[in-house]
């Protein structure tokens, strides 16, 4: 009789964490003013990182694989395509050994939610880029981001840099 | 021990498993399923045939609605212009489609990857042919990325992002 009513107080609590976490998650899951600041925070930490060359910093702000699951990590731009984190740190080591500034329009930046844990990211963005700084030239894009909400805080998955001429 | 107390052990051991099971699912989003793969490749398929057959209604069932006390969630991104919300992306179609539009994507190169259980990157390489009403029409590749979302209703177009590829 013992073991059946430490039991059923096991259920119990179980049954009532389960409930109150449901509910909570219900309560608080959606996109906030707080979240857009950390997706704006994440999107420059990650423009800082690759203008000082940084791959450590840059390879932080990207999503991680969740475990059993698929890469996330997509960069779509007109002259090249990386699928997955591994190719796309790859091609940014070998971009920080020439020119390579990211400098967006702080003011124009755009974040609008597409779910409570995704959102888009939108921002005007000077990128100069060349072999050497001789050679180097810059260029206006659109650049699109998507970020995801992680255990880790939001992340960017997806980069997508649109000419802008 | 007798039999009843046998078989209320028993009960409360299915019932605490139970319990347990709907602790750990409730703790994990769901995920992109084989079947939700398919689904959003036949929802990219329908608004690409939406869009060359000038059905403005069909293309509003692809797009996303916002949910109450959200933003509106859809948003069109690309050289020549940007839309942001449902309404903007719509009216523009409704101008495009009096013109010359086509959409064809190579369906043998569309990838669809999951950015969590809920959203997901379309991409693919499509023909694009365009021109305004009366004028000459011409046809360009673009890169065309889009973004779909898990809803009640379905997955839904939430972001379309055209990236040129010439």
């Amino acid at each position: 009789m013992r073991i059946q009513k430490t039991l059923a107080s096991f259920i119990a609590v179980v049954i009532l964490a389960t409930a109150n976490a449901t509910a909570h998650a219900a309560a608080t899951h959606r996109f906030t003013d707080k979240d857009r600041q950390e997706v704006k925070d994440v999107f420059l930490r990650q423009a800082a990182a690759a203008t000082a060359h940084d791959i450590m910093a840059f390879e932080r702000v990207l999503a991680s694989t969740p475990a059993g699951q698929s890469d996330p990590i997509a960069f779509v731009a007109r002259a090249y395509q990386f699928w997955g984190k591994p190719a796309l740190i790859e091609h940014f080591k070998e971009t920080f050994k020439g020119v390579w500034k990211f400098e967006p329009n702080v003011e124009s930046i755009k974040i609008v939610p597409l779910t409570a844990d995704v959102a888009e990211l939108y921002a005007p963005t000077q990128i100069t880029l060349g072999a050497s700084e001789a050679s180097a030239k810059t260029a206006p894009f659109l650049v699109y981001e998507v970020a995801v909400r992680t255990s880790e805080g939001w992340r960017i998955a997806s980069i997508v840099p649109v000419p802008a001429q | 021990m007798d039999i009843r107390s046998s078989c209320v052990r028993r009960n409360l051991l299915s019932a605490l498993s139970f319990s347990l099971l709907t602790a750990v699912t409730s703790a994990h989003a769901a995920e992109v399923t084989a079947s939700d793969t398919q689904e959003i490749h036949d929802l990219f398929l329908r608004q690409a045939a939406a869009e060359t057959a000038h059905d403005i209604d069909a293309l509003d069932g692809t797009l996303a609605h916002a949910v109450p006390g959200q933003p509106d969630p859809v948003s069109f991104v690309a050289r020549a212009y940007r839309f942001w919300g449902r309404d903007a992306v719509m009216e523009h179609f409704r101008k495009t489609f009096t013109g010359t539009w086509r959409v064809e994507p190579d369906q043998s190169a569309i990838s669809i990857i999951p950015l969590n259980g809920d959203t997901v990157q379309i991409y693919a390489p499509t023909r694009v042919t365009l021109g305004a009403a009366g004028q000459p029409a011409k046809t360009a590749t673009f890169l065309i990325n889009e973004f779909a979302i898990r809803t009640p209703s379905g997955w839904k177009i939430s972001a379309v992002i055209p990236v040129p590829a010439e």
